[in-house]
C-alpha cells in the first residue's frame, strides 16, 4: 500500500514538471540578418514534416555574442489548399488560426513566442504544422539594441504515416506479449524441474 | 544573456530519465536498508554513497545542460559520454546494487514477476559469458567505435531516438567493461587481478590511439557541428581537438585510479567474503503515519456523506440547468457538460488508478434510507432475477438511448434520465431489500464492478485467522458501527472487486479492524469474482462481453465514416428510419457479433484444445474466459472518455459562468465558439489512446492465460484453448486501433 502511494506520487510530480525534454537542435533552416541582429534558425526533426517541430534560434550582435534579453516571436504561415484544410487544422490545433487572404483563399497562421530551452543561449519554440507545404516562417527579435525580423520558406513534407508516426506504440504489446511469453514457459521450466 | 543564467535555464526534465532515476534510487535505498541491518559488513554507507553518486552522474549526464551544449559542441558532448562511460558506471558497481535492488523489490513481483528471468539457464549462462575479460573489453570497444562512426554519430545528433539509443549503449558497454574490474558483491571473481592490470592497460591503449585519432586529425570528422552557429568563436576542428584531449585525458583517470586500487588489493591480505544466505526482511514499519492517517480518512463516513451530498447538489444543478438552461449549443449547458465530459472521464481514470470511487460516492444511493423507511420494503428480490441479467438489458438500453437520442448533445433528456434514476434507485431500495439496486439494477454500478477488475486496489479482510474465529460476521450483518456490506459481500469469501461499492461499511462494522483497503494486480481477480460459482451462469459472462463490445460500438459510433455509413442506409431506407437503422447498428454490434463471436471461440479452443478439456461445455468455457476480454474494454473506454476529457477540459467555466449568470450571481458573458485544449488532440493524444490500447491487450492477454490454465490440464492445451479467444482479442485491438487513427465526429459535443 505504502508502495503503491509512493509510485503514485512519483508519477503525479513527474506529470507536474515542467514541459521542458530533451530535443535535438536539428538542422539549420535559416542564419541572416535581422536588424541590429544575426539570426540563426534550427529545426528539427530533419526533413521537417507535418506534425509537431521544434524551432531553435541563437540571436547574435555584430560582435558574435548572444544578445542579453532578446524576445523572439515565430510566426508560421501556409496559402492555399482549401478550406477542408484550415478547418481540420483550426480543430486540431487551437492555435491555428483559419483565416482568408486577399485573394480568397483559406490561410494557415500560428505564432508563438520563443523561450529559453534545453540548449544554452537558444530560444526555442514547438509548432504543429498540419499540411505539407511551403509555409512563410518569420522571426521577430526586439531587444536592447532595436528590431528586426528575418523571413524565410521552409518546405514542410508529409507527414511519416500512421504506421510509421505511431510504431513504438503499436510494436510495444507484442514485446510485452512475447515478453509474458517467455515468462510463463521459464516458470513451467521451473515446475517441471522443481527449481 | 550571460552564461550562468543561460546555462540554469537549460535543465531539462525528461519524464523517462527522471523516473527510471527516482525508482532506481528508491528501490537500491530500500534495498539497501535492510541489507544494512543483516549484512553490515558488506553493506557499508559509502557504498550507498556510490550508487546514489553513479545516478547523479547520469542525471547531470542527461538532464544537465551538458546535454544540450552536446549538440553545439563536441567536447561537450564527449564529456556527456565520459560521465556515463567513466563515472556512473563504475560508481553504480561500487554501490554493490544487485542484491539491494533486488531486495528492494516488493517480494511478490520478484518472486513471480522477475524470479523466472533471473533463474533462466540460458540468460545467467550469456551474463557470465559477457563479463568475462576479452568479450567485456570487446563490447565497450567495439560500441565506442560503432557510434563514433561519422554517420552513426550524426544521426544521434539529429533524431532524439539514435541519441537515446546511443547513450543507453555506451552506459550498457561501460557496466560490463567496468563489471570484472570492480566484481560488485556477491559475484565471484572471474579473472585473476594481473591479469585486471592487463586487461585496465589495453583499455588505455585503445583510448589513447582513439583519442588520438581526434586530436591530431586534420579532418573534420561531424560536419554537423560547423553547421551550428554557436555564441562562442571556437572553430569546429579546434572543437575536436579539445574533445580528443578530453577523452584521453579524462578516460584514462579512472583506469588509472582503478588499477592503483588493483595493485593495492594485490599487496594486502584477501578481504572478499562469500556470500551468505539472506533472509527476506519486513520493511521497517516507522514510516506507516501518513498510510494510516490516509486509511482513516477514507474511511471516515462524515467524508463520505460529503462527497455523496456534493455529487447530489451537482446532480440538482444538471437536472435543473437541463430543463431550463439553453439546449444549443450544449457546451453551454451543465447537463452537456459535467456527465459527458467530466464525470466519465473521471470514473475511469479513478477506475485506474485507485477504484470504484464513485459508487462510493454515489448520490443516488442517499435517499437509501428515506425509500425504506416509508416504503418499508415489503418485497423479496426475485428469485428469477438474483443474476446480472437486468443490468445487462438496462445497460443495453442505455447505449441504445444513448445513440437514439443523442444524450451527449441533449440536455433536457440528460436530466430527465437523472432525474429517472433517483426514482427507480429510491423504488427499488424502498421496495426491495437494502443494495437490491446496486446489484441487480444499477447499470452505471456493474459499469464500475466489472470494470474494477483492472484496478490496483480492493477492500479485503487482513487476517484470514481472524475472519475464521469471527461468530458475528459483522461485515455482512451490521452493527451500530455501521449496516454492513450493502450487495451482500461477506469478506472471507470476497474475491476482487465484482459487486464490491467500496462504500467500506465492511470496514466500519467490522469490530476486529481486520478489513481495509489492500493492493492488488490489476486483473488478477477478474474470472474468479462472486458471480462466477463453481458452475458459472452466462450472466457475468454478458456483462463483460457487453462492456466490452460496447466499448467499442460506442467509440466507433462517433466516426466519421460510421456516421456516413448509418446516413446512407438511412437515406436508402427512407426518411424516419434512423432510429432503426440505429438500433440494428448496436444490435450488430452488441447482440450478433458477440453471440456469434464467443461460442465460435469457446467451440474451438475446445476442439483445438483435445482431451483434457473435451467434456467441458461450451456454456462453462464462455463463462470462464469472456472476462478476460474485460480489461481491452476498459481500455477503449478510458482512450474513449478520456479523449473527451482532455479536449473537453476547459469547458466548464463557460458552462458554470452561463449558469450562475442565470441566476442573476455573476456577469453574462457572450459564447465564444472555439476549440478549447485542442491543440494534443491531433497529435498526441491517438499516440496514447494506441500505447492504452496495448495495455488493455496485454493485460487481457494475461487474464485469459490465467484462466486457460484453469480449465485445461496442462499448458499445451491451455494455449490452444486460448487460441482463438486471443484472435478475437486481436480483432477487437485492431478495431480500436483504427477508431483511435480516424477523425473524430463530434456531433455537437464539445472537444
Amino acid at each position: 500500500m505504502r508502495a503503491l502511494l509512493r509510485t503514485a506520487l512519483a508519477v503525479i510530480a513527474l506529470l507536474a514538471l515542467p514541459e521542458a525534454s530533451r530535443a535535438d537542435l536539428g538542422a539549420l533552416v535559416a542564419d541572416g540578418t535581422a536588424g541590429p541582429y544575426r539570426v540563426s534558425v534550427l529545426v528539427a526533426p530533419t526533413p521537417l514534416r507535418v506534425g509537431r517541430s521544434r524551432w531553435s534560434v541563437l540571436v547574435q550582435d555584430a560582435s558574435g555574442g548572444a544578445v542579453e534579453d532578446a524576445e523572439v516571436t515565430l510566426s508560421w504561415t501556409a496559402e492555399g489548399n482549401g478550406a477542408r484544410h484550415v478547418e481540420r487544422a483550426a480543430r486540431e490545433d487551437a492555435e491555428v488560426t483559419p483565416s482568408r487572404n486577399a485573394a480568397g483563399h483559406g490561410a494557415h497562421h500560428v505564432e508563438r513566442a520563443a523561450r529559453p530551452g534545453v540548449h544554452p543561449f537558444y530560444l526555442s519554440s514547438e509548432a504543429d504544422l498540419p499540411t505539407a507545404t511551403r509555409w512563410r516562417v518569420a522571426a521577430r527579435v526586439r531587444g536592447p539594441k532595436g528590431t528586426g525580423a528575418l523571413a524565410f520558406d521552409a518546405l514542410v513534407s508529409p507527414g511519416l504515416g500512421t504506421w510509421r508516426t505511431h510504431w513504438p506504440a503499436l510494436l510495444t504489446p507484442f514485446l510485452a506479449l512475447g515478453l509474458f511469453a517467455l515468462h510463463q514457459s521459464l516458470r513451467q521450466r521451473a515446475r517441471r524441474t522443481g527449481t | 544573456m550571460d552564461a550562468a543564467r543561460a546555462l540554469l535555464s537549460s535543465w531539462s526534465f525528461e519524464p523517462a530519465v527522471v523516473f527510471g532515476l527516482a525508482s532506481a534510487a528508491g528501490i537500491y535505498l530500500r534495498g539497501f536498508a535492510q541489507l544494512r541491518q543483516q549484512l553490515p559488513e558488506h553493506f557499508p554507507v559509502w557504498r550507498r554513497t556510490a550508487f546514489l553518486a553513479g545516478l547523479a552522474a547520469i542525471a547531470f549526464a542527461l538532464l544537465s545542460p551538458l546535454d544540450g551544449l552536446g549538440d553545439l559542441l563536441l567536447q561537450a558532448h564527449m564529456a556527456q559520454h565520459w560521465l556515463l562511460m567513466g563515472v556512473a558506471a563504475p560508481l553504480l558497481w561500487l554501490g554493490a546494487p544487485i542484491v539491494p535492488l533486488l531486495r528492494g523489490v516488493p517480494r511478490a513481483w520478484l518472486r513471480r514477476g522477475l524470479g523466472p528471468f533471473l533463474a533462466w539457464p540460458a540468460l545467467r549462462r550469456a551474463l557470465r559469458a559477457l563479463t568475462r575479460l576479452v568479450p567485456a573489453f570487446s563490447l565497450w570497444a567495439l560500441t565506442t567505435l560503432a557510434w563514433h562512426w561519422p554517420p552513426a554519430y550524426q544521426a544521434a545528433l539529429r533524431d532524439p531516438f539514435w541519441h537515446d539509443l546511443e547513450h543507453a549503449c555506451f552506459l550498457a558497454a561501460a557496466l560490463l567493461f567496468w563489471y570484472p574490474v570492480i566484481e560488485p558483491w556477491p559475484a565471484r571473481r572471474a579473472g585473476a587481478r594481473p591479469a585486471l592490470l592487463l586487461y585496465l592497460a589495453a583499455a588505455a591503449v585503445f583510448n589513447t590511439l582513439f583519442s588520438a585519432s581526434f586530436a591530431f586529425s586534420d579532418r573534420l570528422f561531424y560536419p554537423l557541428y560547423a553547421e551550428v552557429p554557436t555564441p562562442w568563436s571556437i572553430a569546429p576542428l579546434a572543437d575536436q581537438r579539445a574533445a580528443g584531449a578530453l577523452m584521453w585525458v579524462a578516460s584514462a583517470l579512472p583506469m588509472l585510479l582503478a588499477a592503483v586500487a588493483i595493485v593495492i588489493l594485490m599487496l594486502g591480505p584477501a578481504s572478499h567474503p562469500a556470500p551468505r544466505a539472506l533472509r527476506h526482511a519486513a520493511p521497517p514499519a516507522s514510516t506507516r503515519t501518513p498510510v494510516r492517517a490516509l486509511a482513516a480518512l477514507a474511511r471516515s463516513l462524515r467524508l463520505r456523506r460529503v462527497l455523496q451530498l456534493t455529487l447530489f447538489a451537482l446532480a440538482g444543478a444538471i437536472v435543473v440547468d437541463g430543463w431550463l438552461g439553453p439546449q444549443r449549443p450544449s457546451a453551454l449547458n451543465l447537463a452537456g457538460v459535467l456527465p459527458w465530459t467530466y464525470w466519465r472521464g473521471f470514473v475511469v481514470i479513478a477506475l485506474l488508478l485507485a477504484g470504484n470511487l464513485f459508487c462510493a460516492t454515489c448520490p443516488f444511493t442517499l435517499t437509501r434510507s428515506l425509500a425504506a423507511r416509508l416504503l418499508g420494503r415489503p418485497f423479496a428480490w426475485p428469485a428469477a432475477l438474483r443474476n446480472k441479467w437486468p443490468a445487462v438489458a438496462l445497460f443495453a438500453l442505455y447505449l441504445w438511448t444513448y445513440e437514439a437520442f443523442a444524450l451527449w448533445d441533449s440536455p433536457y433528456w440528460t436530466a430527465w434520465i437523472i432525474v429517472g434514476y433517483f426514482a427507480a434507485c429510491f423504488l427499488v431500495e424502498g421496495l426491495f431489500p437494502r443494495g437490491s439496486f446496486c446489484r441487480h439494477v444499477c447499470p452505471i454500478g456493474q459499469f464500475h464492478f466489472v470494470n474494477s477488475g483492472i484496478s490496483p486496489l480492493e477492500v479485503r479482510a487482513r487476517d484470514a485467522a481472524v475472519c475464521a474465529n469471527c461468530a458475528t460476521h459483522d461485515c455482512l450483518r451490521g452493527n451500530p458501527n455501521g449496516p454492513g456490506c450493502p450487495t451482500g459481500l461477506f469478506l472471507p469469501t470476497k474475491i476482487g472487486n465484482l459487486d464490491c461499492t467500496f462504500c467500506l461499511d465492511c470496514v466500519r462494522a467490522c469490530p476486529h479492524d481486520n478489513a481495509g483497503i489492500a493492493p492488488l494486480a490489476p486483473g488478477a481477480a477478474l474470472g474468479r469474482g462472486r458471480s462466477l460459482r463453481a458452475t458459472p451462469g452466462l450472466d457475468g459472462a454478458a456483462l463483460s462481453l457487453l462492456l466490452c463490445f460496447g466499448a467499442f460500438a460506442n467509440a466507433g459510433a462517433m466516426l466519421e465514416p460510421t456516421v456516413a455509413a448509418g446516413a446512407s442506409v438511412s437515406a436508402w431506407l427512407g426518411k424516419g428510419s434512423e432510429l432503426i437503422v440505429q438500433g440494428l447498428g448496436l444490435l450488430l454490434a452488441l447482440g450478433v457479433a458477440p453471440a456469434l463471436l464467443v461460442p465460435a471461440c469457446a467451440a474451438a479452443g475446445r476442439a483445438l484444445a483435445g482431451t483434457g478439456v473435451r467434456g467441458t461445455p461450451i456454456r462453462r468455457i464462455v463463462a470462464r474466459l469472456s472476462p478476460a476480454l474485460v480489461p481491452l474494454g476498459f481500455s477503449m473506454w478510458l482512450a474513449h472518455f478520456g479523449f473527451h476529457l482532455w479536449t473537453g477540459i476547459g469547458t466548464l467555466p463557460p458552462a458554470a459562468g452561463r449558469a450562475l449568470a442565470g441566476l442573476g450571481l455573476a456577469a453574462s458573458q457572450p459564447f465564444v465558439d472555439s476549440a478549447p485544449a485542442g491543440a494534443l488532440a491531433g497529435t498526441v493524444f491517438p499516440g496514447l489512446q494506441l500505447w492504452l490500447l496495448g495495455a488493455g491487450l496485454v493485460v487481457s492477454a494475461a487474464v485469459g492465460w490465467r484462466i486457460a490454465r484453469e480449465l485445461a490440464p496442462g499448458p499445451g492445451s491451455a494455449l490452444r484453448l486460448g487460441l482463438p479467444w486471443a484472435v478475437l482479442a486481436l480483432g477487437l485491438y485492431a478495431s480500436g486501433v483504427w477508431i483511435v487513427l480516424q477523425p473524430m465526429q463530434m456531433r455537437g459535443m464539445v472537444m
